[in-house]
């Protein structure tokens, strides 16, 4: 079972990516058909391998979501921006549930909630673009709404369980009732209805009833089904479905409403207190003072004697005020019942057709024009922004027959740009909030179903909103550890073991070479050391192939990275008002896949960058003469032994003026030094600890918030970083890094009487400089090399250790290119290049400066690996 | 065997299959008295219940399922 | 329980996946290669508690071999399931026309196997 989660995790990440990214092509190719096919197939096994664990919340909501896009597939409903957000929310969600799962095996307690809430809001965006589509084709949503129950249905069911339904039904659950006339014949079947029924989900109450009166026992078939059978149960419709998947034939399933359930019956009564009660609430019921009913109802009822419909009614009355949003017309319903003992249904659903047309698009107006207002009260001001909300009220105005309101909306609108500032526009639709549930008329229709529908998409999308969207952003779908990549499918560790066993092959070939010497030095044979160098110089070639093989196994597209910025791109900029194409580029490049895992924080600090700070609004693009759309391109591609990633958009760009300005006021460096550095040297400055991390900068045109960081991050992977930027026309980052890290080549160096490693990638070459051309500049050395003056650091000082005596009168020198500058390290000696395995320090001596980390030796010996940027 | 003959008691003991269902029947016809001891059933086939409702023989005792008392209390006359 | 639950399929692999499941849940499993077998073993005086058998298979079909069981004596009642593929779903009617309970979906999962079985044995 565990093993069954563990390959399922994968697999639920691989379709969750693959149809967040199918939604997004929809989006702008609603369209193609091969794609809607692609993301319905995704979501329909998703939803079908999750059947397997004990997950039903995430299961349902994934039906429901597959049951969307069946839908879209059957052309029952259009694909547009708003269902995209519902069906990515909701994958967003699932996503966050399988990492759940995968560090606890289950799912969060909120599940069942966040599962229901979200399928209502799924479910509505289904009715309401079915609706507006083809109005009443979205059939198998829509029928089972208009059936009713009759009023004597549940007669035979216990009054009992039918109050027990009615306070699930009031705390937010929906109820189901379940017909089901099984075949006379079944048992023949192996079928057991009374079996089925009892363990149906969420079963609350179970009644049977003959079909035909039984005939006397004498003359019974008792092979003949002569039963129905009739249950309530709060299960959703979808599980109660699955359960009983054979007999649906058989099966009627009904929405039961809160006044279907409602009975009140018993001895008639009239007792003063009852008809002072009457009127006490019905005073209070005026004034929505729902607690206040409540409290008196309950003294009331405990006071009454039991058997009194009057005093049932009171409980039933006590029961619905439970809700969170009590049904007003069913409160006052109930109000009536304690003085009458007979209760009648709210006019509302009297006939079941209209209620449902009455209801629908009303709270649904509440809906858009709540979503309406989140939208605007996050962001800043832009008259642009205005445009989309005044249409989309207008039309809701219009569809309810407001239109006399319509001005309104004008005049806002027109208020909003004089006063700089979204708030008329807010206040007009905070009116229309509460205004709207009149527009339905007197009774004041929506039932608690329908208020409590309101209310959970609020939930849903603020928890979605917020400051709460950058860290979700970066945990859901930025993580590339949380989301291994289509094509490894071999469990990670595997391929790392391989890893380390080729690493360590490599190693051990390299002792061949010393076995060699020790032929000819030791034991004086020429002819075997001949030997062994040749089987080494096989083994070489062939340990090496062996590397890039497995090397070529561990390499990754970059589109594994790439393709998480689609979406990022779209919710920013839609969040940020701003109008943003991304255009991705070389995709297919192809780098080991612990660099691609790494690159992605990166690149993502770099890419909110730009989207943040370097692209303007876009009446500020306009002003400028650009194109309101901007551009930022992801570009992949390779340059030798590197991969290389260029981020470049086309906004504000970077001034080197005001860099230098800002660097001097953090502190960063001092007036002096700014005034002496180029443009670029001052556009680099963003990458220097201290200048971007300090508060936000984002009055600074251009880039910078955490550079640094980047910049680290990309060095430890053995890559660089760089910035070019002009002012008004753009930024380019460039990332380059290496397309393996597994094996490093190194330089043995003797320094100190001891040996060392010093990374290949940073020798520029090796000099032998005579002691007489060894210039001393006060404390310091330095020498001239083709003209250039090179500063020598002696490698011993650097590690407190005294230096080998010089035998002949020359310095060995390893000239290395640090942080782009030329610097000469005195040391003992050179030895040979050697592709080694760097494990980090561990234990007592992790964290020591000035080793990057150690590696075994062929002979045996464990070699530290200088870390020159830091010893330097 | 799940149906336990004693005298003209019958008792339902453990999961009742549909193949009891006419020797059921015809137990009830048979049996004068009869009277059925539900106390120790866990389950019982459809078959079963609706031959108990035909039949209408004397129930004592409660099967272990709640939701099945409430059927045999409402659809069966308990006591004489 | 002493009776078992009798598994068809031409698959050995199907076989084994299935009895594994059958064995954790704790009951008792005979296995069939054919629908052939299948009923000789029915005919020679097997009790089972259910069945579950594969469509496509040899000589005799699923269906085939549902019809033929239950005519058998003391096979009215047993709850049969057959197994379809995705694909197959126009079978299921036609199995239930000839005697099935009902259908689980290949590959089986033991979640589901387990549940199918507790909902149609009682006692497992």
């Amino acid at each position: 079972m565990k093993s069954l989660l563990a390959r399922f995790i994968p697999e639920a990440r691989d379709l969750i990516e693959s149809s967040s990214s199918g939604l997004l092509k929809l989006e702008k190719t609603p369209n193609d058909i091969s794609v809607v096919n692609e993301v319905f197939r995704a979501v329909h096994t998703l939803k079908g391998s999750s059947g397997l664990f004990d997950v039903p919340a995430l299961t349902r909501l994934v039906h429901v979501a597959e049951d969307l896009l069946g839908a879209v597939r059957a052309e029952e409903l259009n694909i547009d921006p708003q269902l995209v957000d519902h069906l990515l929310s909701t994958l967003d969600q699932v996503g966050v549930w399988i990492n759940h799962l995968e560090t606890e095996a289950t799912l969060p307690e909120d599940a069942d909630r966040i599962s229901q809430s979200m399928s209502t809001v799924l479910k509505q965006a289904f009715s309401k673009s079915g609706e507006t589509a083809v109005d009443g084709k979205s059939g198998a949503d829509a029928e089972p709404e208009f059936r009713r129950l009759a009023a004597s249905a549940l007669d035979g069911c216990d009054p009992d369980d039918r109050f027990e339904a009615f306070a699930q039904l009031v705390s937010g659950l929906s109820v189901q009732c379940v017909e089901y006339q099984p075949a006379d014949d079944c048992f023949f079947n192996g079928t057991d209805p009374l079996a089925m029924m009892l363990s149906l989900p969420g079963l609350i109450s179970l009644t049977a009833f003959p079909v035909a009166s039984f005939a006397a026992i004498t003359e019974l078939d008792p092979y003949r089904c002569n039963l129905r059978f009739q249950a309530l149960s709060v299960a959703p419709k979808s599980d109660i479905e699955h359960h009983l998947r054979y007999e649906l034939d058989h099966v009627v399933l009904t929405e039961v409403y809160a006044e279907d359930l409602i009975v009140v019956s018993g001895l008639p009564s009239d007792l003063a207190v009852f008809g002072d009660f009457y009127n006490e609430a019905v005073e209070l019921l005026a004034r929505d003072a729902f607690a206040q009913i409540a409290r008196s109802a309950k003294a009331l009822g405990a006071v009454t004697g039991p058997d009194l419909a009057s005093t049932k009614a009171l409980l039933w009355l006590a029961s619905a005020l439970e809700a969170s949003t009590p049904d007003k017309s069913l409160v006052a319903a109930l109000i009536e019942a304690v003085l009458t003992g007979t209760f009648r249904r709210p006019q509302v659903h009297a006939t079941p057709a209209v209620p449902s047309a009455l209801r629908r698009p009303f709270k649904r107006a509440l809906d858009i024009i709540s979503s309406q207002m989140r939208g605007l009260q996050e962001i800043p001001f832009e008259p642009s922004v205005l445009t989309g909300p005044k249409a989309t009220v207008s039309n809701l105005l219009r569809s309810l027959d407001r239109d006399e309101l319509l001005d309104s909306v004008e005049t806002a609108g027109e208020q909003c740009v004089e006063a700089g500032s979204f708030d008329p526009f807010l206040h007009l639709l905070e009116k229309l909030v509460a205004d709207i549930p009149s527009f339905a008329g007197a009774e004041n229709g929506a039932p608690s179903l329908s208020k409590a529908a309101v209310e959970q998409p609020l939930k849903v999308d603020e928890a979605d909103k917020g400051s709460a969207q950058d860290e979700r952003d970066a945990s859901i779908r930025a993580d590339p550890k949380q989301a291994p990549s289509r094509i490894l499918k071999v469990d990670q560790g595997k391929i790392d073991a391989l890893m380390n066993l080729i690493g360590e092959l490599v190693v051990s070939k390299n002792s061949l070479p010393f076995l060699a010497r020790r032929a000819e030095e030791v034991h004086g044979s020429r002819e075997m050391s001949r030997e062994i160098k040749e089987q080494y110089a096989i083994i070489d070639r062939l340990a090496q192939e062996m590397q890039a093989a497995i090397m070529q196994v561990r390499m990754l597209p970059i589109a594994d990275v790439f393709d998480r910025f689609p979406r990022l791109v779209r919710d920013l900029s839609r969040k940020l008002a701003k109008d943003i194409s991304l255009v991705i580029e070389g995709g297919d490049t192809a780098a080991d896949k612990n660099i691609i895992e790494a690159l992605n924080d990166p690149l993502l600090h770099i890419v909110r960058n730009s989207l943040d700070h370097g692209v303007e609004p876009p009446a500020e693009r306009v002003a400028a003469g650009k194109p309101q759309c901007a551009t930022i391109g992801l570009k992949a591609y390779q340059e030798a032994d590197y991969v290389v990633i260029e981020v470049n958009d086309d906004g504000r760009g970077m001034d080197p003026a005001k860099i230098r300005a800002s660097a001097v006021k953090k502190g960063v460096i001092t007036p002096d030094e700014a005034g002496r550095l180029s443009d670029q040297e001052a556009i680099n400055l963003i990458f220097r600890p201290g200048f971007s991390t300090a508060e936000k900068i984002s009055d600074l045109s251009g880039r910078g918030v955490g550079m640094d960081v980047v910049r680290t991050a990309i060095e430890k992977l053995g890559g660089r970083v760089s910035v070019t930027s002009r002012i008004g026309e753009g930024s380019n980052t460039k990332l380059m890094l290496p397309l393996s890290m597994a094996v490093t080549r190194v330089m043995i160096i003797e320094a100190a009487s001891d040996l060392f490693g010093v990374p290949m990638d940073l020798i520029v070459e090796t000099v032998r400089v005579e002691t007489k051309r060894i210039h001393k500049i006060k404390q310091a050395e330095a020498f001239v090399l083709r003209d250039q003056l090179i500063p020598l650091v002696r490698m011993a000082d650097l590690l407190s250790l005294p230096a080998r005596p010089l035998v002949d009168d020359a310095e060995a020198v390893l000239v290395c290119r640090i942080d782009g500058r030329l610097v000469g390290l005195v040391i003992d000696d050179f030895r040979v290049g050697m592709d080694v395995i760097v494990k980090p320090l561990e234990g007592i001596v992790a964290g020591i400066p000035g080793f990057s980390g150690t590696t075994l030796l062929g002979d045996g010996r464990v070699l530290l690996v200088l870390d020159l940027k830091e010893l330097v | 065997m799940p149906l336990v003959f004693e005298g003209n008691v019958i008792r339902f003991d453990g999961h009742c299959t549909v193949e009891e269902a006419l020797t059921l029947a015809q137990a009830l016809v048979d049996i004068k008295d009869v009277e059925i001891v539900l106390s120790s059933c866990e389950s019982m086939h459809t078959a079963l219940l609706q031959t108990l409702i035909a039949g209408q023989p004397k129930i004592t005792g409660v099967p272990q399922s709640k939701d099945l008392a409430s059927l045999i209390r409402t659809l069966v006359r308990s006591e004489g | 329980m002493a009776n078992a639950i009798l598994i068809v399929d031409d698959s050995p692999t199907m076989l084994m996946s299935m009895e594994n499941m059958l064995i954790k849940i704790g009951v008792r499993v005979e296995k069939a290669s054919s629908g052939e077998e299948a009923l000789s073993k029915l005919q020679s005086g097997l009790k089972i508690r259910m069945m579950i058998t594969d469509l496509n298979m040899g000589a005799m079909n699923g269906i085939e071999l549902i019809r033929a069981v239950r005519k058998l004596p003391g096979m009215s009642f047993v709850p049969i399931l057959m197994l379809t593929t995705e694909s197959q779903q126009d079978k299921r009617n036609e199995a239930k026309s000839a005697g099935a309970t009902g259908w689980m979906v290949k590959p089986v999962q033991p979640q589901a196997m387990m549940q199918i079985v507790r909902q149609l044995v009682p006692g497992v």
